[in-house]
């Protein structure tokens, strides 16, 4: 099967200027008539052109101006989000570093001295008698499976912070 | 999109004055790009999407993400085919993610409402028919004959747009064609029954 002729052109010409059917030469009808090719190029390109030039009637555009603010308002929201990014990532770091320092600390005070200082809070309230956990116990009573997770979690939170602020 | 504000503008205007341009296309030339292609933009997307709703939203992505690409340009031609670019990316996107279920027609019935209201002499009659048959066309195929027999362009340009090998764009703008002319000869056949 033939997927040219070289009376394509002749045809595209034609319905271009729209001269096509009614102020061509006899010599082009016969020959669409008879090819499939331009049979088919006529019945597509005609319909299309009518198409295109209806379609740029039906267009409904907004002014250029309204266009280009949007885009300046746009551009610079998602530049100020991008600047934001590391900020938060950084931030994220620093409260996790935070944390896991709080905890160590806890963890490292004597017993003695969380006893003491429980003596010390509880003396200020003598009417309650609220027995408060030992916090250095309590952290020490933690299995180290648990604190690995805890710590992984810690570690990971500003990645996912992170990623998080990216999506948008 | 939302709509932009007046204190928006004012905002931007203040920003402007002391910020770094966000764009390397100043307003002017991009203005006068936009004059000269979005009306031929907004139609092809309009026909590659099916849907002017869709094409109102792609044209502002398109110009947007065309601002943002700040690209060197050796000519109008080059521009414009940049644009065409985007645009077909953007609607092949949208295509993907299946956005195409809500963007494409109209059930047969309220074409025949929407028919009713527009239609003069026939012409809306034979663009709802045309709007039909391509939807049975791929995109690619879609993007393809609207470049080719609508918008006029090389079939370079086309092979760079559509992002297919030069080579092969004659052989698939010819089955595409023929696609195309099938499609709508059945249709034309249909609606003789149907007028019978």
């Amino acid at each position: 099967m033939r997927i040219e002729c070289e009376r394509e052109q002749d045809v595209l010409d034609a319905l271009a200027a729209r001269r096509w059917p009614a102020r061509c030469d006899t010599e082009l009808t016969a020959h669409v008539a008879a090819c499939p090719v331009c049979g088919d190029l006529v019945e597509v390109a005609g319909a299309l052109l009518d198409d295109h030039d209806a379609t740029y009637g039906d267009a409904r555009l907004p002014p250029s101006g309204v266009v280009w603010w949007r885009a300046q308002l746009r551009a610079r929201d998602e530049d100020a989000r991008a600047a934001a990014r590391p900020i938060a990532f950084i931030q994220g770091v620093a409260a996790s570093v935070a944390l896991w320092l709080l905890v160590t600390l806890v963890r490292a005070i004597p017993t003695a001295m969380v006893a003491a200082w429980k003596d010390w809070v509880l003396g200020f309230i003598p009417h309650l008698s609220v027995s408060l956990p030992n916090l250095a116990d309590m952290t020490g009573a933690i299995p180290v499976n648990v604190l690995l997770v805890v710590g992984a979690a810690l570690l990971l939170a500003p990645l996912a912070i992170y990623l998080a602020v990216a999506e948008d | 999109m939302r709509d932009v504000t007046i204190a928006d503008i004012e905002r931007l205007r203040a920003e402007a004055d002391g910020a770094d341009a966000v764009f390397e296309m100043d307003e002017d030339t991009f203005r006068a790009l936009y004059d000269r292609t979005s009306r031929a933009l907004w139609a092809y997307l309009s026909r590659l999407t099916g849907n002017p709703d869709a094409a109102d939203d792609l044209l502002q992505e398109t110009y947007y993400r065309f601002l943002r690409a700040q690209g060197r340009y050796e000519n109008e031609a080059h521009r414009r085919n940049s644009l065409f670019r985007i645009a077909t990316n953007l609607a092949r996107d949208g295509w993907r993610r299946g956005a195409h279920a809500r963007l494409v027609p109209l059930p047969d019935g309220a074409q025949g409402e929407l028919r009713a209201q527009v239609d003069v002499a026939g012409d809306a009659q034979r663009r709802t028919d045309l709007a039909r048959a391509m939807r049975q066309l791929t995109p690619r195929e879609r993007a393809m004959l609207w470049l080719a027999y609508a918008h006029g362009s090389s079939h370079r340009d086309i092979a760079s747009t559509v992002g297919v090998k030069a080579a092969s764009v004659k052989l698939l703008l010819f089955r595409a064609r023929r696609k195309l002319a099938v499609v709508i000869r059945n249709e034309d056949r249909k609606a003789g029954r149907d007028e019978d």
